[in-house]
C-alpha cells in the first residue's frame, strides 16, 4: 500500500482520545481539538520510516536540473511551469505534507488584536480554524448548567455562522479538475485561552479586544439573537472589522451588502452573512500550502 | 456597578414620579432616517474629542459651570451635549442648556426599530439636579480615555459650551461605565432621557 493510502487508512481509523484529553463542549459532528490532536498523532505514526518529512520537500521547481523552459515567461508563469513539470513526473507535493498548524494573526481598525491557530489537513483538504477560550463566570449565573448552556449557545451560534459557508477552491495551475478546502471553526475550552466574561443575568454590550472578550446575558438572548454573539466571535476567530459607523472612526469601511459585522439590525437580522472578505486572511494562509493552484473562495 | 447605577435611578425614577410631571411631545419616525441627517448643524456635529483643550477655555467654561449649577439664569446659554452609542447598538444624543431647553433624539429603542426625538423644557427640578450634577462629576478635571475603543466598545461624548468656548471629552464606555463620577451623572441622564422618552429610549441597553 502507498505511503498516501496508509495515511488515508489511518487517519479514519477510530483510536480513543488520549488519557486526559477528552473532547470538549462543541457541536454534534464537530471534531474537537483533542480529536484534531489524536488525528494529527497517528498520521505521522503511519508515515513510517520511508516517508520524507514535510520539510525535507524541494520546492516545486527546484530540482536539479531543471532547464528553464523559455526565456520569455514571466516569473510566475516560470513557477507554474516548473510545479507543472513536477507533478506531471508524480512529484505531488501535497501528497506527501500531512498536516500544518500556524498561527493566525490580525489587527482590527480599532487597533485590537487576534490570533488564532490554522490547522490544515493538506490531504483530507480539511481546514479547521482555532481559538481557545477560557469562559469566565461573572455576574449571576443560576447554576453552572446555565452558565455552561450560555456557553455552548455563544459556540452554536458562531458554528452556525462560520462552518461550512465557504470553502477554498483549489485550481491546478497546470489545468484539471479544482479540488475544495472545507472550512469550519472550533472554540474549545482551555484554562489559558483567550478570556470572554460571560455575565449572566445582567444587561450590556458586548465588547471585544485583545485582552479578552466580554459579552452579557441579560436579556440579550431574546433582543440579539444568535447573529450578535456571532458578529462578537467574528473578531476573536477572523479578525474582522465592524462594519458600522462609529463616530470616534472617521476611516472605518462601511459597508451595506448584508454582512454580519455591519448594521444588521437595520439591513436586517435575517440575511446576515459572514462575507468572503472575512475569510481573506484565512484563505490567504491556506493558500499558500497549496503553491500549484489558485486559490479562491467560493460558498460551500 | 449595576446596583449602583440601579439605585441611582431609583431615586431619580421618584423624584420625577412624584412631580406627576407628563412628558413633552415626542415624535417617533418608524422610518429609519439615519441620525447623521438630523444633526447637522447641530453642536454635536462639531465633537473632536480627540483635540487638545485650551487650557483658558477649560478654565472659563469650568467657571461658568460652578456658576450656572448656583445660578442658571445667569447662564442660560450654557450647553451640555451627551452622546453614547454607535450604529450597531445605537446612539442616544442629549442636549440640555442652563435655561433648561433640551433636545433628544435616539434609535436605541426596543429592537432599534423606532427612532425618536423630542425638544421642549425641562423642569426646573430636573435642571437643577443635572446641572448639579454636572458640576459634582468634575468633567474639567477628567480627562478623554487615552486608549483605543474596543471592538464594539461604545464612545461617550461629552460637550460642555458657552459661546465660543467649548471644552469636549471622549470616553471610551468601559472607563466611562468604571468613573463613579462619571456614572452617577450618566445614569442621572439617562433615567432623564428614559423619562423623557416615556420609556421609549433604552440608553446603554437598559
Amino acid at each position: 500500500m502507498s505511503i498516501e493510502g496508509q495515511r488515508r487508512r489511518s487517519r479514519f481509523s477510530d483510536r480513543p482520545f488520549p488519557a486526559g484529553g477528552g473532547p470538549s463542549p462543541a457541536t454534534p459532528g464537530k471534531s474537537t481539538r483533542a480529536q484534531l490532536v489524536a488525528r494529527r498523532t497517528v498520521a505521522r505514526e503511519a508515515q513510517g520510516a520511508d516517508a520524507p518529512p514535510a520539510h525535507d520537500v524541494q520546492p516545486a521547481g527546484a530540482a536539479a536540473g531543471d532547464a528553464l523552459p523559455t526565456p520569455d515567461l514571466s516569473f510566475r508563469e516560470l513557477i507554474e511551469a516548473a510545479f507543472c513539470r513536477d507533478a506531471s513526473a508524480g512529484h505531488s507535493r501535497i501528497a506527501v505534507e500531512e498536516l500544518d498548524r500556524e498561527t493566525l494573526r490580525q489587527t482590527t481598525d480599532t487597533g485590537q488584536r487576534y490570533s488564532q491557530v490554522l490547522e490544515l489537513e493538506t490531504i483530507e483538504r480539511r481546514a479547521h480554524v482555532q481559538l481557545g477560550v477560557h469562559w469566565v463566570k461573572a455576574g449571576y449565573w443560576r447554576d453552572d448548567a446555565a452558565f455552561a448552556a450560555f456557553v455552548q449557545w455563544v459556540k452554536s451560534a458562531a458554528y452556525g455562522y462560520l462552518d461550512n459557508k465557504y470553502k477554498v477552491e483549489l485550481a491546478p495551475i497546470c489545468g484539471g479538475p479544482s479540488q475544495f478546502v472545507a472550512l469550519d471553526f472550533l472554540l474549545y475550552d482551555i484554562p489559558d485561552g483567550y478570556p470572554i466574561e460571560c455575565w449572566g443575568g445582567t444587561k450590556g454590550r458586548a465588547v471585544m479586544r485583545t485582552s479578552g472578550g466580554t459579552l452579557y446575558e441579560g436579556e440579550l438572548r431574546e433582543e440579539l439573537p444568535a447573529v450578535a454573539f456571532a458578529h462578537e466571535l467574528g473578531h476573536c476567530l477572523l479578525g474582522a472589522n465592524d462594519e458600522y459607523a462609529n463616530r470616534t472612526l472617521a476611516d472605518r469601511a462601511l459597508t451595506n451588502d448584508h454582512s454580519i459585522m455591519a448594521d444588521f439590525n437595520v439591513e436586517g437580522r435575517a440575511q446576515a452573512e459572514f462575507k468572503v472578505r472575512h475569510f481573506r486572511r484565512v484563505a490567504e494562509a491556506i493558500a499558500r500550502h497549496y503553491p500549484g493552484y489558485r486559490c479562491r473562495l467560493v460558498p460551500a | 456597578m449595576v446596583a449602583h447605577r440601579c439605585r441611582a435611578w431609583a431615586i431619580v425614577g421618584l423624584i420625577v414620579g412624584c412631580s406627576g410631571r407628563r412628558a413633552p411631545p415626542a415624535h417617533e419616525d418608524h422610518a429609519r432616517a439615519p441620525l447623521a441627517a438630523v444633526d447637522a448643524g447641530a453642536p454635536l456635529a462639531a465633537v473632536d474629542a480627540g483635540a487638545p483643550q485650551d487650557p483658558a477655555t477649560t478654565a472659563g467654561l469650568r467657571a461658568i459651570a460652578e456658576r450656572a449649577a448656583r445660578d442658571p439664569a445667569a447662564y442660560p446659554d450654557f450647553r451640555f451635549s451627551y452622546e453614547r452609542g454607535h450604529a450597531l447598538w445605537g446612539v442616544t444624543r442629549f442636549e440640555v442648556s442652563a435655561a433648561g431647553a433640551y433636545a433628544l433624539e435616539s434609535d436605541e429603542t426596543a429592537g432599534r426599530r423606532r427612532r425618536f426625538h423630542a425638544a421642549g423644557q425641562l423642569r426646573p427640578r430636573d435642571r437643577d439636579s443635572l446641572l448639579a450634577a454636572i458640576r459634582a462629576a468634575r468633567l474639567f478635571d477628567m480627562a478623554s480615555s487615552s486608549r483605543r475603543l474596543g471592538d464594539d466598545e461604545e464612545p461617550v461624548i461629552v460637550v460642555m459650551s458657552h459661546g465660543t468656548m467649548t471644552h469636549r471629552l471622549m470616553l471610551c464606555g468601559e472607563d466611562a461605565d468604571a468613573n463613579p463620577r462619571f456614572d452617577r451623572l450618566e445614569s442621572l441622564v439617562q433615567e432623564l432621557v428614559r423619562q423623557l422618552s416615556g420609556g421609549a429610549v433604552r440608553p446603554s441597553g437598559q
